[in-house]
């Protein structure tokens, strides 16, 4: 990879906004800022505009409006695409090509030049565990060997920005495991990953900052740890005992109210002091304490926070907006 | 930029290697090939292989073996019934499907995620769509030529006009099949439009150029045939008729005068009577026949501004639309001579039926079918390339500014 000079951001978007006709907002003023060298969550419902999101950033669809940079160039500029690796859902390569004329012929089309293309080409087959099937017609692949080669031809141009559009559909959990760690060897190689999934639990185990999108909109961005701190708290387990219920109820602790679900009692709080005093009082009281753990809110959780009307504890219309005022 | 060209240009080669049909129309050129060069001429007649049939019109006696080979076999039937009709439809098969596959979801986004202006690949694209039609037709121009070379015994480099003139021709049809591709995404619906537009020119063509054409060209004829009847011929004839319509004086005999000289003389002069009479009634014939002449005369120079009309406009249409006859009778215009497309001329006019009149005026079919060839050929080379690339050019334009401004 050819490192970038300057430490800008890998994406740095100002409310990009996409209009198809004049009542359909699938976009409405989307903030987001992407920095070098992590691994980026793009997570939503279906229709929250995510694809659309990234098909602006590749070029693919024009923004109705879009400020903002990838890899330095204003969004749309073709000549930083050079610099970009782009595997898109639902992708669908040329039947005749064999694997390694996948891999090849993208990175011509990037103007990777030849010698460098077959390099590239036998280095990626290697590292996506294709290279047995290299020679192989990509019409007798299976979904999980076409998203291998997906990724192969999306670093074939050596990216700086590697941008994947659900890259684990349809695979088994043995191939997800297998493009976890190719998603981390990318990281380790210093590159950009750009991941929209709906696969919240794998997104949540490689990824370092997320963004929720929720009816053309950003809900929520952050690392995971950032996005949960206000809800994170301590889990501490008991034998059974009597004595539980009147620590519990106590209220000279400085923890608030705790809640106790059978031998749980939970106290709303990150702060690992605060709850030693909750722990003595176990203790002097005779209590045998099993396990002591803090614990946050999952990414599901997170999510699903995200896409519920808390007024109405119902899930939000996840498709674009078609209201008047949506658009503002 | 040209790493990315030739990437396409490749992956188009790949693709048409994947297909059967392509393969196919290869393998069908080469037996057409094949066959031409097991006919051949002789003094008697035509052979195939080892086999000869006599044939009084067709030998080496009324035709060269390279006329043989270039005018009756491969520009008639060669390049002008298989590459033009057969090959074609075959190729539009074949490539209908290009631009449908490569704007469908899955695919397009790979490819315009690429750091190559959408301008740029569209047009590339296009192209590449070309490939398939440029391998056939340079396979059988080579194959033609090297029958023509060793059978007909004249090497004839300029049969290699057909590549570029055929490919022409495909590349009107096939811009407006990935006009129609582009704004449909479906292979079906651009293969049966771009027929059906290919129906409508060579409809307008043949009406513009078969009927009207060859309609206004036999009406020229009849007016300057009936002019000259009218204003030499007849009035000659008829001066000719009165002046032997003139009676002779009587004999001087009294017609009581039984001698042989006088009999002799009254035979005479009733045999010459009899004679005037009938130059009389010819000549009153031939007044009868100016006068309908005329009138014929009048008819036809009324008829002939409606039916130049017609042409002009069949013609305006035809000059918008691009010429896909005129531009693979190029190839015969370059390749062959007037003199050799004589016969073929005869046959494209014995279908015309004549009128009565007309058989009197000696009006020739062929002088006619020449009269029409001759206006053909003086159609430029510009006109009929030039506004046909003028409709490719619009059209091209068209789809490429939708493909640029699409979201995809």
């Amino acid at each position: 990879m050819t490192p970038n000079s300057g430490d800008a951001a890998a994406i740095d978007l100002t409310d990009v906004r996409k209009t198809y006709g004049k009542k359909v907002h699938a976009l409405r003023g989307i903030s987001m800022n992407v920095r070098r060298g992590e691994v980026f969550g793009l997570l939503g419902p279906n229709g929250a505009g995510k694809s659309t999101l990234v098909k602006i950033l590749m070029t693919v669809i024009r923004p109705t409006r879009a400020h903002g940079t990838v890899l330095g160039g204003p969004v749309g500029d073709k000549r930083a695409l050079a610099r970009v690796g782009y595997l898109p859902e639902h992708h669908r390569f040329p039947e005749y090509l064999t694997g390694r004329q996948v891999i090849e012929f993208y990175g011509a089309m990037a103007n990777v030049k030849r010698r460098d293309r077959k390099r590239r080409a036998a280095e990626l087959l290697e590292l996506v565990g294709m290279k047995d099937w290299a020679d192989t017609r990509v019409k007798g692949y299976s979904k999980g060997m076409r998203q291998r080669i997906g990724i192969a031809q999306a670093v074939v141009n050596d990216p700086e920005l590697v941008v994947l559009d659900e890259p684990t559909d349809g695979v088994d959990p043995v191939g997800r495991k297998d493009i976890r760690a190719i998603l981390v060897r990318l990281k380790e190689q210093g590159r950009t990953v750009f991941l929209n999934s709906h696969l919240l639990s794998e997104l949540e185990m490689v990824c370092d900052r997320v963004a929720i999108l929720v009816q053309g909109r950003v809900h929520s961005q952050g690392t995971i740890d950032e996005l949960t701190r206000d809800q994170q708290k301590y889990v501490i387990e008991i034998e059974s005992s009597p004595a539980a219920e009147g620590v519990v109820t106590a209220t000279d602790l400085g923890l608030g109210p705790l809640a106790r679900q059978g031998d749980l009692i939970i106290a709303g709080t990150h702060d690992a002091r605060a709850i030693q005093p909750l722990i003595d009082r176990l203790r002097s009281a005779g209590i045998t304490i099993r396990s002591v753990r803090p614990t946050r809110p999952s990414l599901e959780d997170l999510f699903m926070q995200a896409v519920t009307d808390p007024n109405t504890g119902k899930a939000l219309n996840p498709g674009a907006d078609t209201s008047k005022e949506a658009g503002r | 930029m040209i790493t990315q060209t030739l990437a396409l240009l490749v992956d188009a080669y790949r693709e048409l290697n994947a297909k059967r049909l392509f393969w196919i129309v290869l393998l069908l050129s080469a037996l057409f090939v094949g066959a031409m060069a097991s006919i051949g001429i002789n003094d008697k007649g035509i052979t195939i292989l080892q086999w000869s049939f006599e044939n009084e019109f067709m030998n080496t006696k009324t035709l060269t073996k390279a006329a043989f080979y270039k005018s009756v076999v491969f520009i008639p039937i060669g390049f002008n019934i298989w590459l033009s009709w057969a090959a074609t439809i075959l190729a539009l098969i074949s490539t209908a499907s290009i631009i449908p596959d490569f704007i469908s979801s899955g695919s397009i986004e790979l490819a315009l995620s690429r750091p190559i202006g959408r301008l740029r690949l569209f047009l590339t694209k296009y192209a590449t769509g070309l490939l398939f039609v440029t391998l056939q037709v340079a396979v059988f121009s080579l194959g033609a030529f090297l029958v023509i070379g060793i059978r007909g015994e004249s090497w004839e480099p300029r049969i290699f006009m057909s590549i570029p003139l055929i490919v022409a021709f495909f590349s009107y049809l096939f811009a407006f099949c990935a006009l129609v591709g582009l704004i449909t995404r479906s292979t079906i619906a651009s293969l049966l439009v771009t027929i059906l537009l290919w129906v409508a020119i060579f409809l307008v063509h043949t009406a513009e150029a078969s009927v009207l054409l060859g309609l206004k060209e036999r009406q020229q004829v009849r007016i300057e045939q009936l002019e000259k009847s009218v204003q030499v011929d007849l009035p000659k004839r008829i001066a000719e008729q009165e002046a032997k319509a003139v009676k002779p004086a009587e004999p001087a005999s009294a017609p009581s005068d039984s001698s042989p000289e006088a009999g002799k003389a009254r035979e005479e002069f009733e045999r010459a009577g009899r004679l005037a009479d009938r130059a009389q009634e010819r000549a009153d014939r031939m007044k009868q026949q100016l006068v309908e002449r005329t009138k014929k005369l009048e008819e036809a120079r009324e008829a002939l501004p409606k039916l130049e009309g017609w042409h002009k406009l069949f013609f305006a249409v035809k000059t918008l639309l691009p010429k896909t006859s005129e531009t693979l009778k190029l190839l015969e215009r370059e390749v062959t001579s007037i003199s050799d497309l004589q016969g073929l001329s005869n046959n494209r006019q014995q279908s015309v039926d004549l009128e009565e009149g007309d058989r009197e005026l000696n009006i020739d079919d062929r002088d006619i079918a020449l009269r029409v060839e001759n206006a053909m050929r003086e159609r430029s080379v510009w006109w009929v390339l030039g506004t046909s690339l003028v409709f490719e050019g619009v059209i091209l334009g068209i789809a490429s500014w939708i493909f640029v401004r699409r979201d995809f």
